[in-house]
């Protein structure tokens, strides 16, 4: 009987803290689902707060062993236009020993104060006989309300490490649990992964549901999320909640109000918020100090180095070197790893080919990086191994991978090809030292003239090339003068010969006696050659004609005109062919004369 | 009588032979010079360029050798003085004017050169291509080549070919009127500007020719001035900002 007096007197403090908590103030209010227990039983001890807080620290359950918890559950409630807050911490406890225990306050931070809830004293009684009263559930019936949510309905994250390298990938499986029906759900918030790369496994479109017994109730499970993380620095790391709201629908503990009711229970349809519990992750730095060629990666790889193509290499021809990281382990977090060429290559950007599945939680499969190479001289190259290391998770150590080297043998390309696109900027020469440049070994002298401008010399030669000039011009103006007279004069004196020479001619034609005409031009024409090159007249045969008039040194054709001419009136003589007039060959002969005059020296 | 005049002649003579004979033995003293620079013992080089520079001659290049030798023995003051004789005396010389850049560097007073004007520049760049002996020749050459393209005019025997040499004779005779006015402007430049380096440690410039005046501003060996004016063994110096002042003359060496 003492007993149950103790019984009442929780109750009634539970009663009151939960008035006071009604009136605004932020309380944390520990309750127990019953008391006192029987050893073998389990029993639930919850922790609810009507406010948002940041820190919940559990007190230690003597006498009980904690099966599961702290379970989270967040529920938000509009009663009569004014909203409630409440979120909930609970634990299964399973009664280990019975006798009299003080389960001391929890805390909670709220803002920057610290809140107790209030202590529980349990009783754990020996076997199952123990009188059954649920005090606390007839304690209040909002509270039961709000409780539910978290017991009913909740989300789980659970990861499957606690404890990683950075790098070393883990995962996090949000379940949901129920035992109620809910009409709707909703995804509120989910979790920030900061300091994670996270790549969340697709889990198809109908998540399966299992059974699942938890505390003796029957849970439907689901997994809603699935989600592998990769640890990018060192340090705590939390996997913050992930929020949902759901629609559920609650039977009713009331009167029934009709036929209905009586069979099928009233119901009422809650909205409540469930989140899961926030996890620290401890993310251990590596146990060394990582290598120089570390470019990230963790687990288990490999290396290897090919290229193409591989024969006829030309210089300015493009080279393709593939290098292929494979294996299991965070692929896809992987740099860039250092490539050293020899001189006079030029190198681009690599090209990043993924295949990359994710499975068993972690990354397989390559990252291939494909590096244009371009040589721009002919030769024999070596490309030289390209090293990388990794962290081995196994054995928790750097590996350092190594490549082959590749030789080129590279022949001499198309020149032209030089300057394409991808042609190099230019470095200035860096100026390593400043020092004078070196003596001069060639000795000239100079005279202090070289100071002077010799004015006198350029002004005295301009004047005596103005000077010369003038004369120049003046020469040529009277040779000019003197050439157009000798013309003038010389066909005034051949005009005067001719009619000199060819006058009887002239004579004859009036008499219209054809042969005498003949007879007298011809005699008249060789007369004025003897004359002219002062030979005998009875010496000129034709032969003679013809060696004067060469070695006087006029031009074949006038010679051969002259002499043509002669022979033609000789052949006139004798042929009664008049297919001359006489004027014309009176002209004729005129005209050689002027010719003769004119081309003679 | 005659024997007056076969001294005379003898003196001539040997006049002629002394300038040949410097000639060929300052060649002998700038090469031995050049040995010893090259093996390092500036010291000896300095002696014999010396040498061979106390022999009268004018060398550019056994002036450059001296500023080396005096820069390689640290003393820039007069390491800028031989580099700016050998730059008067062959100004397109680029060694020397990089080294004198350097030398300069090295001296202890900086000053804000007075911003010239790009044309300025560009002026004194081209007038300082050569000495104004050589502007004289180029001006020859074009005024040559003038004349000959005058004279092809005279004897052209299309319009248009006239035409032609008549514009060449004409371009070519303005070059050469260009060429000669840059030979007059390059004498007038070093006639005008006498330019002189420091050299001694420390000096005091004074606002007068005399050390009563009032004390202006210090400068250092190696600062490179233009000489104005010259009083009673003061001289009036123009400093590359263009400050003036008066100071002893004994502590200038013109180039």
């Amino acid at each position: 009987m003492k007993q149950l007096t103790v019984k009442y007197y929780l109750a009634l403090i539970f009663t009151f803290s939960a008035i006071v908590s009604f009136a605004g103030e932020v309380t944390l209010k520990a309750t127990v689902s019953k008391n006192p227990v029987a050893t073998g039983e389990r029993v639930k001890v919850s922790y609810t707060v009507n406010s948002q807080i940041s820190q919940f620290i559990p007190p230690e359950f003597d006498g009980f062993q904690v099966l599961s918890g702290p379970n989270q559950s967040t529920s938000m409630r509009w009663v009569n236009g004014v909203s409630s807050y409440q979120m909930t911490y609970s634990y299964i406890l399973l009664a280990v020993k019975e006798g009299e225990y003080d389960i001391p306050p929890a805390k909670v931070k709220v803002g920057n104060e610290w809140l107790e809830s209030n202590p529980l004293h349990l009783v754990i009684v020996k076997g199952k006989d123990v009188a059954q009263q649920n005090t606390t559930s007839s304690g209040s019936n909002a509270d039961s309300k709000v409780k539910s949510g978290g017991k009913d309905i909740f989300l789980r994250a659970i990861p499957s490490k606690t404890s990683v390298y950075i790098g070393e990938p883990l995962t996090v499986t949000f379940q949901l649990y129920t035992r109620v029906n809910f009409v709707n759900n909703d995804l509120i918030k989910m979790p920030d992964l900061n300091g994670f790369w996270n790549e969340e496994i697709d889990l198809g479109e109908n998540t399966p549901w299992r059974e699942q017994v938890i505390d003796g109730k029957r849970y439907n499970v689901a997994t809603i999320r699935k989600v592998v993380l990769f640890p990018q620095s060192a340090g705590d790391k939390t996997i913050d909640p992930l929020i949902m709201s759901f629609v559920i629908q609650r039977r009713v503990h009331r009167q029934p109000q009709s036929i209905f009711d009586q069979f099928f229970g009233s119901y009422e349809e809650v909205e409540v918020k469930v989140a899961s519990q926030p996890y620290k992750i401890k993310v251990k730095p590596f146990p060394t100090q990582p290598p120089a060629d570390f470019i990230g990666g963790v687990g288990k790889l490999n290396l290897s180095m090919d290229y193409t193509p591989k024969e006829n290499l030309k210089s300015h021809e493009a080279i393709t070197v593939k290098l292929r990281v494979s294996g299991t382990g965070n692929l896809k977090l992987l740099d860039n790893p250092n490539i050293e060429l020899p001189g006079d290559f030029e190198i681009y950007e690599p090209k990043i080919n993924d295949r990359i599945t994710l499975a068993n939680g972690t990354y397989s499969g390559y990252r291939e990086y494909e590096y244009l190479i371009i040589p721009r001289h002919a030769g024999d190259f070596v490309i030289p191994p390209v090293t990388m290391s990794y962290f081995e998770l196994s054995s928790k150590k750097f590996k350092q991978l190594k490549t082959d080297s590749i030789k080129l043998h590279i022949e001499k390309g198309d020149e032209s090809q030089a300057n394409i696109a991808y042609t190099p900027q230019k470095e200035e020469i860096k100026q390593l030292a400043t020092d004078i440049e070196y003596i001069k070994n060639n000795f000239t002298t100079v005279s202090e003239k070289a100071l002077d401008f010799n004015s006198a010399l350029y002004f005295g030669t301009a004047g005596a090339l103005s000077l010369a000039y003038i004369f120049l011009l003046i020469f040529v103006k009277k040779q000019e003068d003197l050439k157009s007279n000798t013309a003038l004069f010389n066909q005034k004196r051949a005009a005067k010969l001719a009619s000199k020479y060819l006058k009887e001619a002239k004579a004859e034609l009036t008499k219209n006696d054809r042969a005498k005409f003949l007879e007298a031009l011809h005699k008249g024409l060789v007369q004025y050659l003897s004359k002219k090159f002062n030979v005998g007249f009875a010496e000129m045969d034709k032969e003679t004609i013809k060696q004067t008039l060469k070695n006087s040194g006029l031009d074949e054709e006038t010679i051969k005109q002259t002499i043509d001419f002669l022979e033609h009136l000789e052949y006139l003589r004798y042929a009664p062919v008049q297919e001359q007039t006489n004027e014309d060959l009176l002209t004729q002969a005129t005209d050689i004369i002027h010719h003769i005059e004119k081309n003679s020296k | 009588m005659k024997k007056h005049f076969a001294i005379l002649s003898l003196l001539c003579w040997f006049t002629i032979g002394l300038f040949a004979n410097n000639q060929s033995l300052a060649k002998e003293y700038f090469e031995q010079g050049n040995t010893f620079y090259t093996n390092g013992d500036y010291q000896s080089a300095l002696q014999s360029y010396q040498s061979a520079d106390s022999l009268g001659v004018i060398s550019p290049e056994l002036y450059y050798n001296l500023g080396n030798t005096y820069y390689k023995l640290q003393n820039y003051p007069l390491a800028i003085y031989y580099y700016k004789k050998a730059l008067k005396y062959n100004p397109g010389d680029k060694s020397a004017r990089q080294n004198l850049e350097l030398a300069r560097s090295k001296t202890i007073d900086k000053f804000e050169v007075l911003p010239q004007s790009l044309f300025t520049k560009m002026w004194n760049k081209l007038l300082l291509l050569t000495t104004a002996q050589n502007w004289t020749y180029i001006a020859l050459g074009f005024l040559f080549l003038a004349f000959a393209g005058f004279v092809l005019y005279r004897f052209g025997q299309s319009v248009t070919v006239k035409r032609l040499y008549f514009i060449l004779g004409i371009s070519l005779f303005t070059l050469s009127l260009l060429a000669a006015f840059f030979g007059y402007e390059n004498e007038k430049y070093f006639s005008q500007n006498k330019e002189a380096v420091v050299v001694a440690p420390t000096i005091d410039v004074y606002s007068e020719p005399a050390h009563k005046g009032s004390k202006l501003f210090t400068i250092h060996e190696g600062v490179e001035v233009t000489v104005q004016e010259e009083l009673n063994g003061y001289v009036k110096i123009k400093l590359p900002n263009d400050k003036t002042g008066w100071i002893d003359k004994k502590y200038l060496m013109i180039v």
